[in-house]
């Protein structure tokens, strides 16, 4: 729910101001329990027009970033046993004064006869594969993908009864090579602006994004469809726009590009729209080729850039291939019956990335739409500034390589191994989440990424948090929009999900973190002026999002100028 | 309690703790400069916990050894285990062992590691630049020397089988528990189709061992034996059906070989409910072309080209070289090891696919390889099999693997190019009903590979340009190379595997001792091969860049499966081994 998405979320910049004033870190705690008590952030605005558009999340109205708010980690965990007390009680190590509580597990669920779960037989910590997930507007649902290989489906979970129901998954015909009712490897969930549910196959199935029209309906009563308007491909991220008319997606191959298509209508995803590429302008390597092959690895990958159409407004294809034609992830090289949005991406000469993974939408302090994406294989993460027209600006936004880590903090050991996973807060900070440790004994972290001036190129990463659980990788690490000091993150494919070698197994599991009782970092002026919101005269804060919702909050609460 | 009753125990105590410093102190010696990386983070005697697992396995006969309270991979010496010594060979741009392991996919295969360039140029992470097979180097000689022929000989023909099972049931072991009796008597155990006489319905079948370290020659010998799950096993009523059971392990046969139609040992159609030879008729039957399902309880389960059934197990176990009556050298009765293992998830081949992709880009992000901990089942080698070992402890007796004596296992079973679903033996077996039994080298032929038309054994010797992977084995030198250096093709042909591959009585004793000494050090994590001295041709640091690579002409593309029919003694042909031996 779009209004009160912000509410919550600048409310931490309400706190941001009074640091500057020199309030003293209790009166923080004071006025984020007051504004708590008003359940400002749970206040929910029913805007007729854009109705759901809040799944567009606080991130695409916020604007990145600020300093970190916390004492950044000096080092990654260590990992332990399987069904460790860690696992069972902390499986994170975060700096002080975050807080993490289980919402749900495995366990849990299965204990429960009223809940229900995705679990596909016989394959072991595999069999749920909890993904990224996605909450509702009012932030009292989360749906949770499971990135099983065959019936893959979607879980949805009620924070308030603390209750799990399976509302969707596949009859495992695709065993049998059947994926007419059956999903393969659901990694990103997204709430849409429509209040629907977006589902993407990404390694397993045939590259379909499945949208579920009633998502808080009962299970029996679900109803869905598959959307032919968007480019089969091996899917992880998935982002709207601003405006909410824009779908951004990448293909995770180590030759992934990036895509969007601008839809026909905002409001039936079905009525398709046109699909872009997007292409460094100076990028002159070979498109279907590996980002690191020796035809790309000297190509120019970042730079000016353009989005190059897959398919005229109506959505027709432009390309000999088509982009919607379903079929395996494989290389276009050597295969003809490869999903269609990547031979097709490759015959317009789009340009190949390491293995895109996850995306946030934000804005730049130039105001400018910015796209970021992981580039797993790169161990970079890029940002894509919109410009003009089909105009675009592609930086390297952090990497392991280019940028310092817990500038002016402690040093960290810890190393960006796998960026797989984005997340962003209210305040448009980006944070990067690893493909880690799996079956190593070095937990896998979770990185805040500082662009203060908010140019798309980050001054550090900081150290966040480590996860300590045996064989598992965080995944799904999303903000309540309706309560932006909270969080979640999913503990996938540990070690305890598999029952036969961990009996009584806790099994992947959600965890909420809040960051309400952490000092914010100062508002600075000379960095991020204050910013007058244009629905009150002379109320100003760190945001330019001029949401009038925030600024009746900040009324009801007391707390404004 | 009086002095007299505690004394014993004081000085039981006090020798250990001799031993256990002394041995700190050689382990100490030995590593404190070694390349492996040692984590002692937090340990209770200061020393790597790679280390403190070492001193476990010398001062307890634990058949499950107690590993420190960490993380297990922070017990390991060498994060690479899973690159074996023979991967550290000098190739000197013209000698190539490589080429048995690393290939790119064939037709219908599910393995696409596609790994044939590492025959080319050697490719490893930093750390696997170093070659942590510190045993290689060791000079044993006079070790060796102080083992007599009769003390070792005694020594292989001892059980340390038996009691395995026993032990880890006492132990509350949860994992498999050896359920083969009689297995150290080899052959006795089966009969005459191959089944186990104690109704285990493992079944043993012969094969042609792998070139190079399989060899006897090179220091062991071993069995494996197969089992399916109960669904092939039973009638849809589920009661238990020789006849279907030989059907589908006739099935899996070919699916694994990709034969189109398989010879099997006898079997009653009208019992298995299906006309398996497509005659038109139920009746017994020795062939069968109806591959595309399986029978029996299990008809209508998955079945894909080259991939076992859920729930297959192997169990395979590496022996000495014993000595029968009459001198011959044959299995020992004594075990080096039992390795089991368990395909607890079947994967279709697209599964299987995007698990090698992942795999390549851990390895492009360069992580060390990392498995899930099946605990007392072992590692998952990330491919859906389960894999546990057991090896000689301190005292002889068979003891569970640690999680490093397992990692070593991960990387010949799950990435490297020419297994078939990972497995080696299987899909050499002597195709069809003539190949189920125990293995007898004796009259097996030197069957060439698919594709090619000279014995394998032979063609081995030639790329290798040596007796196995180290080139040092001169026996082998001795007996098929020609003075030029050349082998002696013509001499080969007439001679069997056994012939072929098993060493002399010398040299079985010496490779024998050399292994006992390792058993005696328990330091299999440095390397299990048999030498006595170090072999001149392995390299202890690669450098990636700058060794020597194979050119083109020494790179060969190859087909981990035999052509049994080029040979007379399958499909085809009545022939029995003997008969075809008698005709070359």
């Amino acid at each position: 729910m779009y209004p009160s998405s912000f509410v919550g979320g600048l409310s931490l910049l309400i706190v941001l101001k009074f640091s500057v004033v020199g309030w003293r870190q209790g009166v923080y705690r004071q006025i984020f329990a007051h504004i708590q008590g008003l359940e400002i952030f749970s206040m929910r605005f029913k805007v007729a027009s854009i109705a759901g558009g809040v799944a567009l999340a606080v991130s695409q109205l916020a604007q990145a970033g600020t300093a970190p708010f916390f004492n950044p980690l000096t080092q990654s965990s260590a990992v332990a046993t399987p069904n460790h007390i860690n696992e069972l009680n902390s499986p994170w190590q975060v700096p002080a004064g975050i807080s993490q509580v289980k919402l749900t597990s495995m366990s849990e669920i299965e204990a429960d006869i009223e809940q229900s779960v995705v679990r596909v037989p016989g394959l072991s910590r595999g069999a749920t594969m909890w993904d990224m997930v996605a909450f509702d507007d009012e932030g009292e649902n989360i749906f949770i993908p499971h990135e099983t290989f065959v019936g893959a489906g979607a879980t949805r979970y009620n924070i308030e009864e603390d209750k799990a129901v399976t509302i969707f998954a596949g009859d495992m015909g695709g065993l049998d090579g059947s994926w007419a009712e059956d999903w393969g490897a659901f990694d990103p969930a997204t709430y849409t602006p429509n209040g629907t549910v977006f589902l993407g196959e990404e390694w397993s199935g045939e590259g379909r994004i499945m949208e579920i029209l009633n998502p808080h309906d009962d299970p029996e009563d679900i109803k869905y469809r598959e959307l032919q308007t968007i480019a089969n491909v091996s899917h992880e991220g998935l982002r709207f726009s601003r405006n909410a008319k824009t779908l951004y997606y990448v293909d995770e191959w180590n030759s992934g590009s990036i895509y969007k298509i601008v839809f026909k209508d905002k409001y039936d995803y079905t009525k398709g729209g046109q699909t872009f590429v997007l292409k460094v302008k100076d990028y002159d390597g070979v498109p279907s080729d590996n980002w690191n092959d020796p035809s790309n690895a000297d190509a120019v990958r970042t730079g000016k850039a353009k989005w190059v159409p897959l398919t005229n407004k109506k959505g027709k294809p432009l390309t000999s291939v088509d982009p919607f034609m379903n079929g395996p992830t494989n290389d276009p090289r050597t295969n003809d019956d490869t999903r269609g949005g990547r031979p097709a991406a490759d015959e317009v000469g789009a340009t190949p990335y390491g293995r895109p993974e996850d995306m946030e939408v934000g804005v730049l302090a130039n105001g400018n739409e910015v796209i970021y994406f992981a580039a797993t294989s790169e161990k970079t993460i890029y940002s894509i500034e919109e410009r003009r027209g089909r105009n675009a600006y592609v930086r390297v936004f952090a990497s392991e390589d280019a940028t310092p880590k817990n500038v002016g903090f402690a040093p960290t050991t810890g190393v960006i191994n796998s960026p797989d996973n984005l997340a962003q807060d209210a305040l448009g900070n980006i944070y990067i989440i690893e493909d880690a440790p799996n079956g190593s004994d070095v937990g896998g972290d979770i990185w805040f990424v500082r662009d203060e001036n908010g140019d798309g190129e980050a001054e550090s990463v900081d150290h966040f948090m480590s996860i300590q659980v045996d064989g598992a990788e965080a995944t799904g690490m999303i903000f309540n929009p309706a309560k932006p000091t909270q969080f979640v993150v999913a503990v996938q494919h540990p070690d305890s999900t598999d029952l036969d070698a961990v009996p009584g197994g806790h099994g992947d599991a959600l965890w909420m973190f809040d960051l309400k009782d952490v000092v914010p970092p100062p508002c600075e002026k000379t960095v991020r002026p204050w910013h007058a919101a244009k629905y009150n005269r002379g109320i100003k804060t760190c945001s330019y999002t001029d949401d009038f919702n925030f600024v009746y909050a900040l009324k009801r609460a007391g707390l404004y100028y | 309690m009086n002095f007299l009753s505690v004394y014993p125990r004081l000085l039981r105590w006090a020798l250990q703790a001799l031993l256990t410093l002394s041995l700190l102190s050689l382990i100490s010696c030995q590593q404190l400069n070694s390349p492996g990386v040692g984590d002692n983070s937090g340990s209770a005697t200061g020393q790597p916990f790679y280390q403190e697992v070492l001193t476990t396995l010398l001062t307890s006969d634990e058949v499950v050894p107690a590993m420190p309270p960490v993380h297990p991979v922070r017990t390991v010496y060498n994060r690479e285990a899973i690159i074996p010594p023979q991967c550290y060979t000098r190739t000197e741009g013209k000698h190539n062992p490589c080429y048995v392991c690393h290939q790119d996919q064939l037709p219908e295969r599910e393995n696409t590691m596609n790994d044939r360039d590492l025959q080319e140029a050697y490719s490893f992470s930093d750390l696997g630049m170093t070659n942590h097979w510190q045993n290689l180097f060791e000079d044993r000689s006079q070790r060796v020397a102080n083992i007599s022929d009769e003390e070792i000989m005694q020594w292989v023909d001892q059980d340390n089988y038996s009691r395995l099972a026993e032990r880890l049931r006492v132990s509350g072991y949860q994992g498999w528990i050896p359920d083969l009796a009689e297995l150290q008597e080899g052959t006795a155990a089966f009969d005459h189709e191959g089944f186990a006489k104690d109704g285990s319905l493992w079944v043993a079948f012969n094969y042609k061992p792998f070139p190079g370290t399989f060899w006897p020659t090179n220091g062991s010998t071993d069995d494996v034996m197969i089992r399916l799950s109960k669904p092939y096993r039973t009638a849809p009523n589920g009661e238990y059906s020789r006849d279907i059971y030989k059907a589908n392990l006739a099935i899996v046969e070919a699916n694994i070989k990709g034969l189109s139609s398989i010879d099997s040992l006898p079997i009653n159609e009208q019992r298995v409910g299906a006309d398996l030879d497509g005659d038109g008729k139920l009746s017994i039957t020795t062939h069968i072309t109806k591959m595309d399902d399986y029978v029996g309880a299990a008809a209508g389960y998955f079945i894909e080209p080259s991939i076992y059934p859920k729930d297959t197990e192997f169990l395979h176990t590496v022996r000495y070289l014993g000595f029968d009556e009459n001198g011959e050298i044959t299995g020992s009765r004594r075990m080096k090891e039992v390795r089991y293992m368990k395909k607890w998830q079947t994967y279709p081949r697209f599964v299987l696919a995007q698990l090698y992709l992942e795999e390549s880009y851990e390895k492009e992000l360069g992580q060390l390889p990392g498995f899930a901990n099946l605990h007392h089942y072992g590692l998952d080698n990330g491919m859906g099999w389960a894999i546990q070992g057991y090896i000689e402890g301190k005292s002889g007796e068979l003891r569970a693997n640690t999680y490093e004596e397992n990692l070593f296992c991960m990387g010949c079973h799950g990435s490297i190019g020419s297994t078939i679903d990972k497995t080696f033996s299987f899909g050499r077996k002597i195709d069809g009903g003539k190949g189920w039994g125990y293995i007898n080298l004796k009259g097996m032929p030197d069957a060439p590979n698919r594709g090619e038309s000279v014995g394998e054994i032979a063609t081995y010797l030639t790329r290798v340009g040596g007796g196995g992977e180290f080139r040092s084995n001169p026996e082998m030198v001795a007996r098929w190379f020609k003075p030029d250096g050349t082998v002696d093709v013509e001499k080969m042909r007439s001679k069997d595997v056994y012939q072929l591959t098993v060493p002399s009585r010398e040299r079985a004793l010496m490779l024998n001792k050399a292994y006992r000494v390792i058993v005696d050090d328990q330091d299999f994590i440095f390397g299990r091969d048999a030498t006595v001295t170090a072999p001149p041709n392995v390299y202890d640091k690669v450098d990636n860049e700058k060794s020597p690579t194979l050119p083109d002409v020494a790179q060969y593309n190859w087909d981990i499966r035999l052509d049994w029919q080029a040979t007379g003694i399958v499909v085809g042909t009545k022939l029995n081994l003997n008969e075809a031996m008698a005709k070359k």
